[in-house]
């Protein structure tokens, strides 16, 4: 899709933003696009991108930070990092505003009221920039700014709405779509429109009532399903606070819990932890025993988002052992697919096969199909990892089709994804390309940070593997940028190595070698071994181009250390060719990669050596045996 | 596509710039004469207040308050006054605006201005003044003060540096002086004084953006503690938001204690009597002025003099919207001339302007919730609200939704996009 085929409306929006930016390029100016599409959003902003770009205009993206979300503090951090902001005429878009969360949480301000509240100054604070800026607003956002920061309204120079395209059909070489089957109802679990009308009708006639805890977690738990996280936390909350007006423990441990997986799946691992562990020590104080194990068991899965394997592992067997002792099937199953995953992140993969085979053989047992097309996505993954893609694409396809049918848009785009990275392993880039699209496309659609980052690293890789070096890099760098705001450490190393890579093709050794430095260490920090290996050995094959043999070798040798320990004989093997040729010639073999995603790594095709090489080493062989022996 | 034409409206976009003209050569540019009973008043009053005056400044937002005050430090700097003119947005975070961080920005804009001009200031008395700023309630906050303020350094960078990314020094000041707002009064008092002996002339603070604050921040600042920040024995122009002294109790205050209330009314277009009929004529005067205005901004062979009009009367009297009007026609002209490269002989017509219009009537629209129409149903039918006091009502005026005018007695009309967005729901009669 490309900004040709818009229709009239948001054409004639898309030509007067264009204009505007064109004609204020070298003065500050405030422009705000709404539109609640991610994916024609991400395509307007290419399409004008490119277009700026022939008309000489750099252009530049920033993203608030959740943590701090200030368009002056984003416009500022943006300004020190590109130097060439201050030179030319430039734009800057600036993403991120409609993701902020609206809900207060514990604290005095929601990320969205800190936002608006930064913006209130916006003609003094902003002065200082001499270009124009685009911020991108959903709709419901855009009106809330326009009520809660009126000054910012007021020097608003333009606004560019665009209404969302129908649904295309995607190109699809491999699969052939099934149609999506009507999501099966939970247990006595009602429909959204019905828990919505409920609600209205009891907050009006009984807001007091106790009910409404419960209530107010089954709506949340509802828009979850459907993927609006915001909605369900805001849920969430006043099911939290109703039930600490009303010392229901129990309804606060939910709420609490439900906070949590909310904020995980939208991308804030490191906020949901406390309201885990409030919900754990709720539940011990209830002794209610299933719901400690599922505590558990989240924090396992919110440490494992974050980075901290064995942290992960601890947790997940907590939970496993009481899910034993209380019989609980479906959570023990949860359990086992959470420890093969961590055992995954570790590089153990014989481990994490295991694991989620026996998760698969009891989600078959107990019928638990989202359970069954899950495990047999990560199997899929984890034979990719040890090499065997065909049996790798298996998996994926049947995960996928179970997930097609159940309805579960997330599983889906992983399972596209999972495609995608075994084809790439199998050198059909083309073919990788098309699912990580696809993967992209379904992630943006449903708001999932995670899925979006990991798509976008997984692009980053295939178009590298193009020897599309530049193309690469802005991949990486969106890919790197969202994974920094989610706390995603281990898809931020992955980013970083693959930058360092994308530098390595470019022949910027020196910049290749310290993005290596900074994904060995957080690789370090969070204990991933394969990652610490992989890092290690990019930076080897960097050093080595600079002809600090030294360094190569004993890089080459730590990797190779790692590798045997995790088991990876090959890359062990990989090493020890790479150490025997580094006295003779410059090595050709690029490798090995960085982990991308929810899940996978991505092994990367072995460059051949050249002919010319061969012939080299054998000379050189030649007259080192002569001079020997005479 | 980039003819001569479309440079043309590009740069008109580029001069219908929504933001204040500050700088001289700015003003010396677009500015006419504009406000200038206004500006006349406030003279006035600043020259017959006593030595301590403190008056209140105020009007709609984006009705040129900001570039009124810049004209009126132009043109009292060559009369008998010291003047130190600075936005308060500039200092601080919005967040920690309150009496005393207000009195801590006037001592320091005073100190550094003083000390920056080659002011015959004696050394001495130069450094305990700026010594009385490092000293802080905790002493080794105030040691570690000194060691940064090493010499060379430019003091308000410095410390408006502090103030704005520092919440430990924010909270200094603020211990330091809860219970001494005197002493701080004091100290402007001191550098005022020095500045006076030096330069033989009388300070005058100018302090703008005030009116940027929430409206709870400005009643505690101007309510509560209106006595300490009125305490400097110097004159100061506070720039308030017009909501603010449509709230009965703190009008009262406010009159009690400050010498004089200058107002930039919104400009009228038609007496009251005859506003909402469809064939009144306007009132030719102030029309003109609004028109040439834009004159000065459109050059005449680009836009139809009827429509010229008729973006002035569609801004209601306030300058910023009847820029953000023009430019969103540009937008329209540009866009027609990227499409048919052709007609060069695009210009700002009914149709273009029914086209932009539009896009603005969209934007006033959005932050409106339902229950906001039929408050301004009300106001539109009567001139006046069922309460002006209500907190929806003071938003609406806040937003520009409502205009207020003043003849011999008050009365309140709404924006004409607006009306025009009631009439299209039917909501009031065409």
């Amino acid at each position: 899709m490309t900004s040709s085929n818009l229709d009239r409306l948001n054409q004639r929006e898309f030509r007067k933003l264009l204009l505007s930016i064109k004609a204020s390029s070298k003065r500050l100016d405030l422009l705000l696009a709404i539109c609640d599409d991610r994916n024609l959003q991400a395509q307007l902003i290419e399409d004008y991108e490119t277009e700026l770009a022939e008309a000489d205009i750099a252009t530049f993206r920033a993203r608030l930070d959740p943590k701090q979300p200030s368009l002056r503090a984003a416009l500022e951090e943006l300004a020190a990092r590109e130097p060439a902001l201050r030179d030319g005429p430039a734009m800057v878009t600036v993403l991120n505003a409609s993701n902020l969360l609206g809900v207060r949480l514990n604290q005095e301000q929601s990320e969205q009221e800190r936002f608006f509240f930064s913006l209130q100054w916006t003609r003094e604070a902003l002065r200082q920039f001499e270009f124009p800026v685009v911020l991108w607003l959903a709709d419901s956002i855009a009106t809330r700014l326009s009520r809660q920061a009126p000054d910012f309204w007021s020097w608003r120079s333009g606004v560019f709405e665009f209404a969302a395209q129908p649904p295309q059909t995607v190109e699809d070489g491999a699969l052939t779509p099934v149609p999506v089957v009507e999501r099966e109802e939970k247990e006595g679990q009602l429909s959204v429109a019905e828990l919505e009308r409920q609600v209205a009708e009891l907050e009006q006639s009984s807001p007091e009532s106790p009910l409404l805890i419960t209530l107010y977690n089954s709506l949340g738990e509802a828009y979850e399903e459907e993927y609006r996280y915001f909605q369900a936390l805001e849920q969430y909350e006043k099911a939290l606070a109703l039930a600490e007006a009303k010392g229901d423990e129990a309804g606060q441990a939910r709420a609490l819990r439900n906070l949590g997986d909310s904020l995980r799946h939208c991308g804030r691992p490191f906020q949901s932890l406390g309201y885990y562990q409030r919900a754990l020590a709720l539940y011990r104080e209830l002794e209610e025993r299933q719901g400690e194990a599922a505590s558990l068991g989240n924090l396992g899965n919110a440490y494992d988002s974050l980075g901290q394997y064995q942290q992960a592992i601890d947790f997940h067997q907590q939970s496993l052992e009481i899910k034993r002792e209380i019989g609980d099937r479906r959570g023990e199953a949860n359990s086992l697919g959470g420890l093969g995953n961590a055992y995954y992140s570790l590089g153990q993969y014989q481990q994490a096969i295991d694991f989620h085979q026996q998760w698969l053989n009891i989600a078959r047992e107990i019928g638990d199909r989202r359970g069954e097309s899950a495990s047999l996505g990560n199997l899929g993954i984890a034979y990719r990892s040890l090499g065997q893609y065909q049996q790798a694409i298996d998996f994926h396809q049947q995960s996928l089709e179970i997930k097609r049918e159940i309805g579960d848009r997330q599983g889906e785009a992983n399972s596209l994804g999972g495609l995608g990275l075994a084809y790439q392993s199998l050198g059909q880039y083309q073919q990788a390309i098309d699912f990580h699209q696809q993967w992209l496309n379904i992630a943006r659609e449903i708001g999932d940070h995670r899925g979006e980052s990991a798509s976008l690293g997984n692009l980053g890789i295939a178009y590298d593997s193009l020897g599309q070096y530049q193309q690469a890099i802005d991949f990486h760098q969106q890919s790197l940028e969202i994974k920094q705001e989610i706390g995603d450490r281990q898809g931020e190393a992955a980013s970083l190595g693959n930058l360092g890579i994308a530098y390595q093709s470019l022949g910027q050794y020196q910049q290749a070698i310290d993005l290596c430095q900074q994904n060995l260490e957080i690789t370090r920090e969070i204990g991933d071994r394969r990652g610490e290996a992989n890092s290690l050995f990019n930076k080897a094959i960097a050093l080595a181009k600079l002809d600090r043999k030294l360094e190569a070798q004993s890089c080459y040798e730590a990797a190779q250390t790692l590798y045997q320990e995790l088991g990876l004989t090959k890359n062990a093997e990989k090493c020890e060719t790479a150490i025997r040729k580094l006295g003779q010639v410059i090595v050709e073999v690029r490798s090995s990669a960085p982990t991308i995603g929810d899940e996978a790594p991505v092994a990367r095709k072995r460059r051949q050596i050249p002919l010319i090489v061969w012939v080299i080493v054998g000379l050189v062989a030649v007259l080192l045996i002569g001079w020997l022996f005479l | 596509m980039d003819n001569e034409r479309y440079a043309e409206f590009r740069d008109v976009l580029g001069n219908l710039n929504l933001f204040p003209l500050l700088s001289p050569e700015e003003i010396e540019k677009f500015r006419v004469p504009y406000g200038q009973r206004t500006l006349a008043k406030l003279k006035s009053a600043i020259r017959n207040s006593g030595q301590a005056g403190k008056l209140i400044f105020t009007g709609h937002r984006g009705c040129g308050k900001s570039t009124l005050l810049a004209e009126l430090a132009q043109q009292l700097r060559g009369d008998k006054f010291y003047i130190a003119r600075f936005s308060i947005a500039e200092t601080m975070e919005m967040s920690d605006v309150n009496h005393i961080s207000i009195l801590y920005s006037i001592a320091l804009k005073l100190l550094s201005q003083a000390t920056k001009s080659q002011m015959p200031v004696p050394e001495e008395t130069k450094a305990k003044l700026i010594n009385w700023f490092t000293q802080t309630k905790s002493e080794t906050y105030s040691k570690q003060l000194k060691q940064e303020l090493a010499a060379g350094v430019d003091l308000y960078g410095f410390f408006s540096g502090k103030l704005q990314k520092e919440g430990s020094f924010r909270e200094e000041i603020k211990v330091t002086y809860e219970r001494r707002v005197s002493e701080l009064s004091d100290q402007i008092d001191r550098i005022a004084t020095t500045i006076q002996t030096a330069t033989g002339k009388e300070v005058l603070v100018l302090i703008d953006d005030l009116d940027k604050l929430d409206l709870g921040i400005v009643k505690t600042i101007f309510q509560e503690n209106v006595k300490s920040l009125f305490s400097p024995r110097i004159r100061v122009v506070f720039t308030i938001p017009i909501a603010v002294i449509r709230e009965a109790g703190l009008l009262v205050t406010l009159d009690s204690e400050s010498d004089m209330r200058a107002m930039l009314p919104v400009t009228k277009f038609y007496p009251k009597d005859v506003a909402h009929e469809p064939a009144a004529a306007p009132l030719e005067k102030n029309v003109g002025m609004l028109e040439e205005i834009l004159e000065k901004r459109i050059p005449n062979h680009l836009i139809e003099p009827a429509v010229r009009r008729r973006i002035v009367l569609l801004s209601g009297g306030v300058l910023r919207e009847m820029m953000r009007i023009g430019q969103e026609c540009c937008r329209e002209c540009m866009l027609e001339l990227e499409l048919n490269p052709d007609s060069a002989d695009v210009k700002i017509s009914a149709d273009i302007l029914a086209e932009a219009v539009k896009s603005i009537r969209n934007q006033f629209a959005r932050p409106l919730g339902s229950n906001r129409y039929e408050l301004l149903t009300k106001t539109y039918e009567n001139f006046t609200p069922p309460d002006a006091m209500s907190d929806d009502f003071l938003e609406l005026l806040h937003g520009l939704y409502v205009l207020e005018y003043e003849n011999d007695d008050l009365w309140y009309d709404l924006h004409p996009v607006v009306t025009d967005l009631l009439k299209r729901r039917k909501l009031i009669g065409v």
